[in-house]
């Protein structure tokens, strides 16, 4: 059984509810990029629910969207649920009807129905379900009303035969000359085959051209396009929504009702630029600045290191260790300086987790208030000189938090070249919360020093930016996002999200951590570690930093927040000056992301642009520590560096 | 019902975005068919001939309201709709 429909309307709450399992779930659309798989039981029946990608049509724009498409013809669910948001059932029933012309066993749900009520429309399902042929059900999935009559409709289903609505005579005669040509599998039904084949989808006309009686069903679709200017496409759309409105006339009412003209308002300053950019800068420095940076890197990283870990914990372990083993390899190994419990676990678990916990959490709160789409508004013109638009800012933004997370959220950009320039500018320019805090922590001192960091990142991000858009060809695919309403968040579903983000970081990157400490510790112990570090010594050196940082680069390289977690050790042994904390925090921010992200890239992007992206990041993060080091020597007197 | 009309051949009655203001209501007339991929987008969101839109935001991106769907479009997707009064 396969959850199926337009972007934000629920799916991902509704499986959650039917599996007890738990998927992201937000408001805004795109949230779901892959499938996931779980198991309904009612009354001892075992069903296998899918949670799809949203799709709007069956002709699919992004990666996403064939996702879901392929998972429909492919697997060919016993049954499909279509959810529909309820308010908008307009525009919702054209994916109902090309369900029902792929011959695929629907059930409507539409749900939200509780906003559409508000809004005062009223819907006749019992009529619906007569004109459509299939079950209609009603729910809120957030609320937890409806769920359950859905399962009911689940387990009474029975295909019967759909009320088929026809388009115009000759495009129904060609329809079913076309389908009575086709021989091959389409793994749908003849007729949807031969209506995305007059509606110009690429995947079909690819197979079709095998056919051996292609030229003949060519030159029908020719005769037809023909007769009106080449638009079918067009022309079969205007048709599906002239049958849509007829369905609507029958079955909806609406009453202009006083709806709550607050949010209206408050949605309306996030979204125009005189007011929305105040706003931006208002939820950066709160929500970015304060919250993750002053309170969950500094105060709540310094109080569980120093109030829990090195009180409690630490000694506990120590003592557990040294009274149980006298074995002195052991020991390093476990609680030394590259040791799995005291360099791993307390970098992994200390350091890093409090500062993603916090931006996990401020993440969850803007994505389900609504507030990303209206982001996305506001910065379109920006990316546009980027070879983005908008709609690239909501990876761009996650890479705040973990850039692994955010590359594979990279899929719901449109085209190759602009996943590939937002993949890179990830890479390079953005710092993830684990990293952002430490480097924070560690030049927070100086003002000046965060000022010029901040400064150097972001020009480094606008002329990096601009470039790539110039030297790769195409240009920005137009930007079009559904601004979903402003919704009070709901508390269960913040923390809900925020802590499986949590775990599944934390359980990602916690083996990264210690196989890290292990590497480091068997370098440490047989000395390939100091020989690695005197070869990297020559790259320091024009970096303007002591010898020592090269042990932060190579932590780097395993994770990014690992090695400026390096750093934030060397800092507070007083090891660098300003000058040279900021060199470092840097090239840093810079350098490669870590192997967990690394990974996700070639998966998504492939070998061959990875590897050419990886070899450019070193070089531009190296060449701009070493401009920045020389502004600094240059300048040096002016502002005391 | 009209399916003609591509940009170019603006009568005086035919309006295209930019001509309208916030607050402004209209009916879609014709959409450009040149371009496939616009046609898809605006077409998912219920942007077809005899839709009635009210344009809420024209800076820095147009935002129209079709039903009870906020849409947001650049002007290079928003200028292939042609709308009437």
């Amino acid at each position: 059984m396969a959850l199926v429909g337009s972007p934000n309307v629920g799916k991902s709450a509704i499986f959650n509810y039917l599996t007890s399992r738990y998927v992201t779930v937000s408001n805004y659309p795109g949230t779901t990029v892959d499938v996931s798989r779980g198991e309904l039981k009612i009354e001892g029946k075992k069903y296998e629910v899918i949670d799809t990608p949203g799709i709007y049509a069956l002709i699919p724009l992004t990666d996403e969207e064939r996702v879901t498409r392929q998972l429909i013809f492919c697997e060919q669910p016993d049954l499909v649920v279509h959810v529909a948001d309820a308010k908008n059932i307009r525009r919702m029933l054209l994916l109902t009807l090309q369900l029902l012309d792929a011959g695929l066993p629907v059930i409507l749900n539409l749900n939200m129905i509780d906003e559409s009520q508000k809004l005062g429309i009223r819907i006749n399902t019992r009529r619906l379900s007569d004109v459509l042929g299939i079950p209609v059900n009603t729910s809120s999935a957030v609320k937890k009303y409806g769920l359950d009559t859905l399962k009911k409709e689940i387990v009474l289903y029975q295909a019967k035969e759909p009320v088929r609505l026809l388009f115009s005579d000759d495009i129904e005669q060609a329809i079913t000359l076309i389908s009575s040509l086709l021989q091959n599998n389409y793994n749908t039904t003849d007729r949807m085959a031969a209506l995305l084949l007059l509606q110009g989808d690429e995947v079909i006309l690819n197979s079709v051209s095998s056919e051996p009686d292609f030229p003949k069903i060519i030159a029908v679709k020719r005769q037809l396009a023909a007769r009106y200017n080449d638009n079918l496409d067009y022309i079969l759309t205007v048709q599906r929504q002239v049958m849509v409105d007829n369905i609507i006339g029958l079955v909806m009412n609406y009453t202009e009702t006083n709806k709550s003209r607050s949010a209206e308002k408050i949605g309306r300053l996030t979204r125009e630029p005189i007011t929305g950019i105040p706003i931006l800068i208002l939820v950066l420095y709160f929500g970015l600045y304060m919250f993750v940076g002053q309170f969950g890197a500094g105060y709540l990283v310094d109080y569980i290191d120093e109030n829990i870990f090195k009180k409690v914990i630490s000694p506990l372990v120590q003592a557990f260790i040294y009274q149980h083993t006298s074995v002195e390899w052991l020991q390093s190994l476990i609680v030394g300086e590259y040791g799995i419990f005291s360099l791993g676990f307390r970098y992994a678990a200390v350091i890093i987790l409090p500062i993603v916990g916090t931006f996990f959490l401020a993440f969850a709160i803007l994505e389900d208030c609504g507030y990303l789409p209206r982001l996305a508004l506001l910065v379109d013109r920006l990316f546009k000189n980027f070879g983005l638009n908008g709609r690239a800012v909501i990876p761009l933004t996650l890479g705040l938090g973990c850039g692994t997370m955010a590359v594979m959220v990279t899929r719901t950009l449109e085209s190759r070249r602009e996943r590939i320039l937002a993949t890179f500018l990830l890479s390079l320019t953005i710092p993830c919360s684990a990293q952002l805090g430490l480097v924070l922590a560690i030049i927070s001192g100086n003002s000046i020093s965060v000022a010029i960091w901040a400064m150097f990142v972001g020009l480094v991000f606008i002329i990096v930016g601009w470039l790539a858009a110039r030297l790769m060809p195409g240009g920005p695919s137009a930007f079009y996002m559904e601004i979903p309403p402003l919704r009070m968040p709901i508390w269960s579903n913040i923390i809900i999200k925020a802590y499986t983000r949590m775990s599944w970081y934390f359980i990602e990157i916690l083996p990264v951590f210690i196989i890290t400490s292990v590497l480091l510790w068997i370098g440490d112990q047989s000395g390939i570690l100091s020989s690695i570090i005197a070869a990297t010594e020559p790259a320091m050196t024009l970096l303007g930093l002591p010898k020592e940082a090269a042990q932060a680069f190579l932590l780097g390289f395993f994770r990014r927040d690992y090695g400026a977690a390096g750093l934030y050790d060397m800092c507070t042994a007083g090891l660098l000056n300003d000058a040279q904390l900021l060199v470092a925090a840097i090239t840093l921010t810079l350098f490669v992301p870590c192997v967990a992200q690394l990974v996700v890239m070639v998966k998504e992007r492939g070998i061959f642009v990875s590897m050419i992206m990886i070899l450019l990041i070193i070089g531009i993060a190296f060449s701009a520590g070493m401009g920045i080091h020389w502004m600094l020597t240059l300048l040096g007197g002016i502002w005391g560096y | 019902m009209e399916y003609g009309a591509i940009r170019g051949d603006i009568l005086s009655d035919k309006l295209l975005v930019t001509a309208l203001r916030p607050g402004d209501k209209a009916k879609v007339f014709a959409l450009n068919v040149l371009n496939k991929q616009h046609l898809h987008k605006l077409a998912v969101f219920g942007i077809l001939p005899g839709t009635e839109v009210e344009v809420l935001q024209v800076k820095p991106v147009y935002v129209l309201r079709i039903g009870h769907t906020d849409l947001a479009l650049d002007q290079e997707i928003a200028q292939s709709i042609t709308f009437i009064r």
